[in-house]
């Protein structure tokens, strides 16, 4: 009995440091970004988690990860791939609207941020940030998709995986149509890279903010 | 019983809990419905170009009516959303204000060479950003029917990468988004597209036409219809004849109350019907008599004519049984409430008409309605917390176990 009410107190003792460790954070740091909104109120976000390990998409190959036609959404996106010597990521990341009409389908490449201190292994980490409204990208996403545009075989590398976490729909399709056309197969290889942690302030984008002073 | 049992019996009091919570949110979440005016602002984005900002005014609640005693409170608030045009992407952390016009009918606001010639204004409004919706800028205020415009001024924020200043004006559309009513928009800034409408008149959506309860002054009369009418009037005083104010209700036959409140209270019922009128206990000095000598607070009439009925309480103090501390309790959050929705009338007015939907007496702040929400609000809430206790309790009995 003894013990049980011990382990209660210890119990409570961690949460209480929990809570106490959140709050100082909370109220303090995180890098962050202007136009990100989170989830409204308490609501629980909706999340996509894709594992591309043995993976190999072939020239032109499309992978297909996240659709919530005819919503377009704000979220969060990350992927942890293979990279090139400048952490641009061999397969593309594209978002925006794939309708089953060819002329209303529009999508972009999306502006990714580079996570060096997560990086490992032969793969980069991106964050970025859906819809991204001063950097770049499709201003209405509803899908999202990796393509290979690179002109050779893209294999993916154990851990390499996609987590999309939707925290809003911010509209419909039907009522925001794409007035102008660009289809996937019209894109380049090669996402725009952002960094915020390499010595160029150049190549930080637009909307970064550091609440709270603490780096 | 088993732990599985009790966990389960555990799990059941956490789900009525959280559900009495869920219900109490919910219920506290505003409704939102559209008819709102629109309007596009460009910004120039260092380093990005041009930008569009979609600007959107309207009331909540809509289709808005001014407050009418008994039947709509008349709040509409004013809210504002801005938008990123391009993504949808709600703009927070921006400065606001309105200027606030009203005009009591389209005569008024036909006569009138600007907004400065309003029939009220209340200027430097500032609109609050709501917490969890960003983007969603709000004020609020209970209204009265008639004409309503608004000045939108302040600094928004573009991501905190840009400002754009605002001065915009735009006046609700008679007839709502489609229109067909008087035109409204002389005052109106450029620029402005789809409409907020100006209040309707809420007896056009009467059905029977002529409802029942609710008599020409909005009160909850009750004995509506055809027939002829009589007033039924009840005061109250101490034995010593000095003034003294009463709860009082009275029910018609079907046993339904129809009109209720501290005296004096007047009710005009129809002839030839009977009318049940009780005195409350609340506090002392209790009863004593009527004035015909009849000592039993609770009597039926049979309406012949205007009847004044006057209640006599003695000069004793004493304890009461059905005198509770709730009661106080109510009255003093009931108190609260009127005093607040005063404060956030536009025109003044609205409140005061809101206020007197059913209760003569000088003690308004028991108007049933705002009591009787308090009172379910604060059941919801108790139970939610005490359930959430009773679970608390019961794992740690079931651990010590």
């Amino acid at each position: 009995m003894n013990n049980l009410k011990l382990r209660n107190i210890r119990l409570l003792v961690v949460a209480a440091g929990i809570a106490a460790i959140g709050a100082v954070y909370g109220s303090s740091v995180f890098a962050s970004h202007s136009f990100e909104l989170g989830v409204a109120g308490s609501n629980i976000p909706q999340n996509t988690h894709v594992r591309l390990d043995g993976l190999t998409l072939p020239p032109g190959g499309v992978l297909p990860l996240y659709d919530a036609s005819p919503n377009f959404v704000a979220g969060h996106f990350l992927m942890r791939a293979p990279c090139d010597e400048n952490h641009v990521p061999t397969i593309t990341v594209i978002a925006g609207h794939i309708d089953e009409h060819m002329h209303r389908t529009f999508v972009d490449k999306v502006p990714l941020y580079y996570i060096d201190h997560a990086s490992t292994a032969g793969s980069c980490v991106w964050h970025a940030h859906t819809p991204d409204p001063l950097n770049g990208g499709a201003p209405r996403v509803t899908d999202i998709d990796l393509i290979n545009l690179s002109g050779s075989d893209v294999t993916f590398n154990p851990g390499d995986a996609v987590d999309i976490n939707i925290q809003r729909a911010l509209g419909s399709m039907q009522s925001s149509p794409y007035e102008e056309m660009q289809l996937p197969g019209e894109l380049t290889h090669g996402n725009t890279v952002y960094d915020l942690n390499d010595d160029n302030p150049d190549n930080d984008g637009f909307g970064f903010i550091e609440e709270g002073g603490e780096e | 019983m088993t732990n599985h049992s009790a966990a389960s019996r555990n799990v059941l009091t956490f789900a009525v809990a959280a559900g009495l919570l869920t219900v109490l949110i919910g219920s506290a979440l505003p409704m939102q419905a559209f008819g709102h005016a629109l309007s596009i602002e460009s910004i120039n984005v260092d380093g990005v170009g041009e930008r569009g900002i979609f600007i959107v005014i309207g009331h909540t609640s809509e289709p808005t009516f001014g407050a009418f005693p008994g039947i709509h409170d008349g709040k509409h608030n004013v809210e504002v959303f801005l938008e990123d045009l391009d993504t949808a992407l709600p703009l927070a952390g921006s400065s606001l204000k309105i200027d606030k016009f009203y005009f009591e009918d389209i005569n008024s606001f036909n006569n009138a060479d600007s907004v400065e010639d309003a029939d009220e204004k209340e200027k430097g409004v500032s609109l609050s950003g709501v917490f969890g919706d960003p983007g969603h800028y709000i004020t609020r205020q209970v209204t009265d029917d008639g004409i309503y415009g608004y000045r939108l001024y302040g600094t928004v924020n573009y991501f905190s990468v840009a400002e754009l200043e605002i001065d915009t004006t735009v006046f609700c559309t008679e007839g709502g988004e489609g229109g067909g009513g008087a035109d409204t928009s002389k005052f109106n800034s450029p620029g402005w597209f789809g409409a907020y409408g100006c209040h309707a008149d809420i007896e056009n959506i009467f059905f029977p036409e002529d409802l029942k309860n609710v008599k020409d002054d909005g009160s909850n009369g009750g004995g509506g219809g055809g027939g002829d009418k009589a007033t039924i009037t009840v005061e109250s005083e101490l034995a010593d004849g000095s003034e003294f104010k009463k709860y009082v209700a009275i029910s018609d036959e079907t046993g339904k109350t129809v009109k209720k409140g501290f005296t004096p209270v007047e009710f005009e019922g129809k002839v030839g019907e009977d009318y049940t009128i009780e005195v409350r206990f609340q506090g002392s000095p209790q009863f004593d008599h009527w004035e015909d000598g009849s000592e039993t607070r609770k009597r039926t009439i049979t309406l012949q004519e205007d009847i004044t009925l006057l209640a006599t309480y003695g000069n004793d103090v004493e304890s009461e049984p059905e005198k509770s501390e709730t009661d106080s309790n109510t009255t003093a959050v009931a108190s609260s409430y009127t005093g607040q929705i005063q404060q956030a009338s536009f025109p003044s007015g609205a409140a005061t008409t809101s206020s007197t939907m059913s209760v003569a007496s000088s003690q308004a702040a028991q108007t049933p309605a705002p009591a009787i929400g308090m009172e379910y609000l604060s059941f919801i809430v108790s139970a939610a917390v005490v359930g959430s206790i009773v679970g608390i309790k019961r794992i740690r009995s079931n651990r010590s176990d």
